[in-house]
Order: C-alpha cells, then structure tokens, then sequence
C-alpha cells in the first residue's frame, strides 16, 4: 500500500484550515480496506473489516465541528481519506464518501436544533454511520423530487409522531446503517420538490428489504431496494428545506467526495498497470524509451492529474460545509465536476487496462484491473451523467460557472 | 404591493412551480423552501428580463438573488426597471 500521495499533499495545500490533528492515521484503515477488497468484491457483501478499523481509528466523525463535539476535520481531509480508502477497495471508499456527505448535510444545516446536535455528538463518540435515502420508486435518481410525505399519527394513537413510509429504490449499506437521512415531501399537499430532510435514529425506523444488489461493481456497498417505515416526531426534520441543503452541501459534498474516491480507484488501477508494464520490461531487458505500454500509462496520467485538478480547484471554490463561500458555488460547476471527473478516471483506467495488457485482463494475479473497471463504471451512472448533463445545458443561460475567477 | 413586485410573482406563477401560490407567498419567503430550483430560476430570470427589457448581469445570478420575492424585486430596482 502506497501513501496517497500527489493528491494528498495537493489538497493539503489547498486547505486553509485543517491544522488540528485527527485521532488516527488513515493507512491502517486502507490497509485493512485494500486487503479485503477481493473478497468484498468476489463474496458482494458489506467492507465491515474496513468499517470497523475506520471507526477505531475515529475518522468516521472526521468532519463533526469540536463545537459539535467532533475532531473538525477539514472537507479535504475526508477526500484525502476516501481516495485512501479507495485506493484499497473502491466499495468502502464509496461508503465512507456516502457516509461523509450525509454528515456534512447535518453539519452545514443542524444549526441550534438539539436532536441533530446530539445525534453528531453521538456519531462521533461511537462511531454511527449514517446513510442516504433520496432515491424513490417512481423518480429515479432525481434528487429534487421526493413522491412521500409524513401523515400525522391518528388522533387516538398514543404514539403522536408522524408516519413516514417510503419505497427507496437503493439505500447504499441500509442494512449496516445506524441511522439515515431521508428526504419527503414537506407534507401530503405540497409539490414533489418542495421537500425537507429527516433524520431517523436507530430506534425510529424499520427496513423491508424489497430488491437486492446483484451488480456488476461496487458490490460491497449492498445498495439495496428497501420500504421504510419510520415513525419521527416533528423535531427530526431539519428546518432548512431540502431545496438549499441539496444544493448548497449534499450534491457539491457527494461529487467532491465521489471524485476523491473515483480518482484513488483509478490510482490504484495505474500502479497495477505501471508494475505490469515494468515487469515485462525486465524480462525483455529493453529500455524505457518507446517501452510498450508506456505511452498508455502516460496517456492515463494525463487524464488522472486533469481530474485531480478539476477536483483540487472545485475544493476551493466550494470551501467547507455550510461556509457562505460554499453556498454561492455554482450548480453548473459542481455538475461537471461529476461528469468529466467520473468518465476521465473510467477512461483512464482503460488506458491502464490496454498498457498492461492480458496481465490486466486477467481476473487473478497482482495486476487484475477487472474489479477497478467494474466499479468504476457505477461512476457515470450513479445519477445519471446524460441527466446532469441536460441540467448543466439549461443553467449555461442562468448562473453558468465564471471563468477566470479562480485563476 | 408595487408593479415590480407584481410581475416578479407572475413570473414564479408562470414559469417556477412553487408549493405556495405565487401571489400569496410571503416577499420575505425562502422560495428555494417552497420548491423553487437552480433550473427553475433560468425561466424566471428569462421571464423577468423579456418583461422588463433588461439584462440579469453575471454578478447578480446568486442563489441569494433569487431567494424570496423582495431579494427578486430589490435586485430589479436596482437594474433600473420600470414598472
Ligand atoms: C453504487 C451506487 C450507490 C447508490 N447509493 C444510493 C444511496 O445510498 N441512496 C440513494 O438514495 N440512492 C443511491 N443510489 C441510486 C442513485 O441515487 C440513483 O437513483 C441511481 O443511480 C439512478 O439510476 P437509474 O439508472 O435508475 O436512473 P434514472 O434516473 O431512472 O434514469 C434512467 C435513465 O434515464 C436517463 N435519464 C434520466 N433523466 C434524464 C434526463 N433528465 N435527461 C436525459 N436522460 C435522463 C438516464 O441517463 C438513464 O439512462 C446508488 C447508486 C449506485 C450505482
């Protein structure tokens, strides 16, 4: 396991703040997570191996305030982390990331609201992970739009708090989660993007697990089909609508940490295929100039820094969770860091993939490169890069992104 | 309830599609509360400069612009619209 790096040492840099040491290291969690990466893979069952050393190590409440009773961890420290992680096992990078972005949401928009107060402090001391629950039977990956709505409680039940049931087409690691961020309509009248975000606790909700996750890559994350149903008093829903939270912190913070973890993923593929090609380079005993494979890992270089570079820049635009920096980032922008981000570093290990030649192809062996193109390719998919697309096309006429004003 | 404030509610009425009705919502209203989304704003920016005969500069297409029906209305009288 290699350190991460470039990347590391470049967000550092970027990051203004961030000086106030974390509980543990990151290498033995990645470590761990890379490990058993095979196995999460091969068996499509849930990193608990590199859930557990995460949460010993305490990064899982990284990003937690020490007003909030957290280590206050720096956005890009979660990034650096999830590129870590990723580099080992591109399922467990994709839980922390969700992970990470969910908290940012609670972070950014608790405010002086007790119950999420104590639920982060809660997080921090015993390690909770929380999932996202935005996608819905009957609007696909639209985050703007939620079909359910809370019903009150009839007059007669003792139980006063609001009935919440919603049929969530993926919930990424629902059945290991503690609690979940769930989005619905503010109210059984109101329009399907008018929505507010509740937070359910362990003791809130139940889940019926109604699909399950037989897919090509990212098997470990267990994204399964669930119904929940959740009973939440009026306290649970964050009193920042879904609109802003959406906008402001769960889409930029999921992208930013979706491109922390592609980019690991990729950076793993291409040391695998750079030890390939140097290999047979030894046996051939030719020299470096015009070695075959090399102007492919060249190539994949190439789009690997563009996309550090497109992530290192969107870091800084976008500043911490909940800064008012973060809140005037533009949509367009945030967009098309997941789309060029997410297709670079699948293209790139393609690249890799034909540099290293049947080595790579190989599903066994040191140099196998299946796992990193099979999970990589839930990339562009995770929502759709042709939806995100067309929302970019329409914002190029309204707050399109300012070129130049970061140069 | 002046005349620019007026036609920015027709605006949100025609072209955003809001929880609220548009002629009833609060100026002060969070409208991103009411189901208002950077898409929407494009139409209702477009809708506002055809009716005033005016230009949204780069500047001015902040999600803090389009907030509420005053923040919309300030940033006309700003521009310089007539109503
Ligand atoms: C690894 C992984 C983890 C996930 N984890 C979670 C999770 O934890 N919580 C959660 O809620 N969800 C999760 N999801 C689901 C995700 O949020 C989306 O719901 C899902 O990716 C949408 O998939 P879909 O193909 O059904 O998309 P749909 O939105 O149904 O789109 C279907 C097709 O229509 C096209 N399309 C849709 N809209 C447009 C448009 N406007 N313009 C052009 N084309 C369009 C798309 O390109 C696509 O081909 C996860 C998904 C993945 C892959």
């Amino acid at each position: 396991m290699t350190s991460p790096g470039g990347l590391a040492e470049a967000i550092a840099a970027e990051s203004a703040s961030g000086t106030a040491p974390l509980p543990g290291a990151i290498e033995g969690p990645a470590a761990v997570a890379a490990a058993h990466a095979e196995a999460v893979d091969r068996e499509g069952r849930f990193p608990a191996e590199a859930i557990a050393a995460l949460r010993q190590a305490g990064r899982l409440g990284m990003l937690v305030p020490a007003a909030m009773g957290g280590p206050g961890g720096t956005l890009a420290d979660a990034v650096r982390d999830c590129f870590a992680v990723a580099r080992g096992c591109g399922s467990a990078g994709m839980v922390l990331a969700m992970h990470h972005s969910q908290m940012a949401c609670l972070v950014a928009h608790a405010g002086d609201a007790a119950w999420p107060r104590e639920y982060l402090a809660r997080a921090v001391r015993d390690g909770l992970l929380l999932a996202s629950v935005t996608s819905e039977e009957g609007v696909g990956g639209n985050l703007r739009r939620s079909l359910c709505a809370p019903e009150p409680a009839a007059a007669d039940d003792p139980d006063q708090r609001a009935h919440l049931v919603k049929r969530a087409t993926n919930i990424s690691y629902g059945a290991h989660a503690s609690a979940l961020l769930l989005s619905a309509r503010r109210a059984p009248d109101a329009a399907e993007a008018d929505q507010v975000l509740w937070l359910l606790g362990p003791d809130d909700y139940r889940l019926e697990r109604t699909g399950g996750w037989e897919t090509m890559g990212m098997r470990g994350t267990r994204s399964e089909a669930f119904v929940v149903r959740a009973r939440a008093g009026a306290e649970q829903a964050l009193s920042t609508g879904f609109g802003s939270i959406a906008t402001e912190t769960m889409t930029p913070v999921t992208h930013i940490l979706w491109a922390g973890l592609w980019i690991g993923i990729a950076a793993d593929a291409l040391d695998r295929a750079r030890a390939a090609v140097k290999g047979k380079l030894r046996k051939s005993g030719g020299s470096a100039a015009g070695a075959p494979g090399t102007p492919r890992l060249a190539a994949a270089t190439e789009r690997l820094l563009a996309a550090e570079a497109l992530l290192a820049s969107a870091l800084r635009r976008y500043g911490e969770p909940g800064s008012a920096q973060s809140r005037e980032m533009r949509p367009a922008e945030v967009n098309m860091l997941k789309t060029a981000v997410s297709e670079a570093t699948l293209d790139a290990v393609g690249q890799c993939l034909i540099a290293a030649g049947l080595a790579g192809y190989r599903v066994d062996g040191a140099h196998a490169l299946s796992r990193h193109l099979r999970d990589l390719w839930s990339a562009p998919l995770m929502v759709p890069n042709d939806a995100i697309r067309a929302a970019s096309a329409t914002l190029m006429l309204g707050p399109r992104p300012q070129l130049g004003r970061f140069l | 309830m002046t005349g620019i404030e007026t036609a920015v509610r027709d605006a949100l009425a025609s072209r955003a599609r809001l929880s609220t009705d548009a002629k009833a919502i609060g100026a002060e209203d969070d409208l991103f509360d009411r189901g208002l989304t950077s898409l929407m704003t494009v139409d209702v920016m477009l809708a506002l400069e055809a009716r005033f005969d005016l230009e949204f500069p780069e500047e001015a297409l902040t999600r803090n612009s389009f907030r509420s029906v005053a923040s919309l209305r300030d940033l006309l009288v700003s521009l310089g619209a007539a109503a």
